[in-house]
């Protein structure tokens, strides 16, 4: 009978879908801000 | 021929130069010394053993000591460049500056040896084995060739940082670990009586790092040191 | 240079699609294995990301060699942007890994080969953004972490196989809680989930890796009009 890991296998999935998630977000925010200096930046 | 000639001259006026420096100043190795005996009293204290647990962790020890030993000196040698602009005279001249490493290297090399034979009867002293074998002596001397090839190659990179000093660890340990757990392993086996064929992967793994840290170097170290 | 190419809002597309499908597949299609449960279902994308980390890595070397040779400012971005997308794989290996053991060793962490040496990397490539912390211009960054980039992947595989070594002579006597050791023969099906998972983060890592290298691009532009 398979052991009854079910929880721990919610909580793996959980963190490596969570740690992507946070990574992208942070490149979306880094992104639009370095965008919009760039854009403010261009019209002076 | 007149090239490596020239070559080979800025190698060892390099050598010469840093073990000058060393014999008038006689500042870096007891300061080298001293602070590796100060780890072994550190660990003694910190850790607690019983006298024969810690006999079998003689090996780890004398090659945490070095290695943090070694720092100090690894430090200072490349420090010495900086302080007198000396560097920029070297530079000057005609002569790939691979050479400088090879230098630095071998005085490092040198230094960190000295420490190391002179920790071998202290260290016999202390855990009641006698570390003065020919089998060890080679594996130390291999594992520090390794190892001070990196480190030089390592300090150089550091030297162009702000935080200078106290880079270097944090660049050097991550990237030696390999060279490390061979040379405790070699050293190991040397103490338990092992016979040298036994330890043969940890050996080519020393010359594998010795290979190719100082090959990095002869690639490398002139475009570290661009300005 | 501000519009997304085409490519990679294709990419972007696929990466948010594939992720899901392939969950789905792993939870529907791939069957639980017999001692473990479904917590062993984690390590697909463990062992994903391990592989995604290391294509990082590599790139990361390629990236600075690039720069080194070509001092075009672009293969630096590639390599920051590659080590930086690397990083972020590593980490999920280790706590995915520290959750596939738990269950099994009862602990949560094991000192295995694979394990240990994507934690070093881990340290390493830490440094890396460390050292370049500490640099001032943009073209020291570069240059030294190019070479720091390559020193580093050079010593990967010397790191791996000294743990290694060092663990097929020290074994760890840890008791698993199941007694089969985290051991398991994977059926076709769990075989053919580990391929797609293997392919679906390599995708990932590509539309990772290219946003990052935009952001680096944006960035460098940003601080270029200034002059």
């Amino acid at each position: 009978m398979p052991a009854n890991t079910l929880t721990e296998m919610i909580l793996g999935f959980s963190v490596i879908l969570g740690i992507l998630a946070i990574y992208t977000f942070t490149l979306i925010l880094r992104t639009r801000h370095a965008r919009k200096k760039l854009d403010q930046k261009n019209r002076d | 021929m007149k090239a490596i000639g020239a070559y080979l001259g800025v190698v060892w006026q390099i050598l010469r130069k840093d073990i000058r420096v060393e014999w008038r100043g006689r500042q870096g190795l007891p300061v080298m010394l001293m602070f590796a005996l100060m780890i072994v009293f550190l660990f003694n204290f910190a850790l607690q053993l019983a006298p024969d647990v810690q006999a079998g962790l003689t090996s780890g020890l004398l090659w945490v000591s070095l290695a943090f030993a070694s720092t100090l000196g690894l430090n200072r040698s490349i420090s010495l460049e900086r302080e007198n602009n000396a560097l920029d005279g070297l530079l000057l001249a005609p002569v790939d500056r691979s050479a400088i490493f090879f230098g630095k290297t071998l005085g490092n090399f040198c230094f960190t040896t000295l420490v190391g034979l002179l920790l071998l009867p202290v260290f016999s002293l202390f855990y009641g084995q006698n570390l003065i074998r020919a089998p060890l002596l080679l594996v130390m001397l291999l594992g520090l060739a390794a190892y001070t090839s990196l480190g030089t190659l390592l300090s150089a990179l550091s030297i162009q940082a702000r935080t200078r000093d106290v880079l270097l660890p944090v660049l050097l340990y991550p990237l030696a670990l390999p060279i490390l757990i061979a040379a405790v392993e070699a050293s190991r086996g040397v103490l338990a009586e092992q016979p040298l064929a036994e330890m043969s992967s940890w050996i080519y793994l020393l010359l594998a790092g010795t290979l190719i840290f100082n090959a990095a170097g002869l690639l490398f170290f002139e475009t570290i040191l661009e300005e | 240079m501000l519009k997304k190419p085409a490519a990679l809002v294709v990419l972007d597309l696929l990466s948010l699609t594939l992720v899901p499908v392939v969950m789905l597949i792993i939870i529907v299609y791939t069957p639980v294995e017999v001692v473990m449960g479904p917590v062993q279902k984690v390590f697909y994308f463990h062992i994903s990301a391990a592989w995604a980390g290391m294509v990082c890595f590599i790139l990361g070397a390629v990236g600075g060699a690039g720069y080194l040779l070509t001092r075009r400012i672009r293969w630096d971005w590639l390599s920051s942007a590659a080590i930086e997308v690397g990083l972020v794989f590593s980490i999920i290996t280790i706590f995915s890994g520290m959750i596939w053991a738990r269950p099994i060793w009862n602990t949560w962490w094991v000192w295995d080969p694979r394990l240990t040496t994507t934690a070093i990397m881990t340290l390493i490539y830490l440094a890396y953004f460390i050292l370049r912390a500490g640099v001032s211009t943009p073209e020291a960054q570069a240059r030294l972490g190019a070479v720091f980039a390559i020193l580093a992947a050079l010593t990967v595989p010397l790191t791996f196989f000294s743990i290694r070594l060092f663990r097929t002579i020290h074994p760890v006597v840890i008791a698993p809680a199941d007694g089969a050791g985290g051991a398991f023969s994977m059926s076709p099906r769990m075989l053919n989930t580990l391929l797609i998972s293997l392919l679906v983060f390599t995708v990932l890592l590509v539309d990772l890796v290219w946003r990052r290298v935009r952001l680096a691009q944006f960035e460098f532009e940003m601080t270029r009009e200034v002059e």
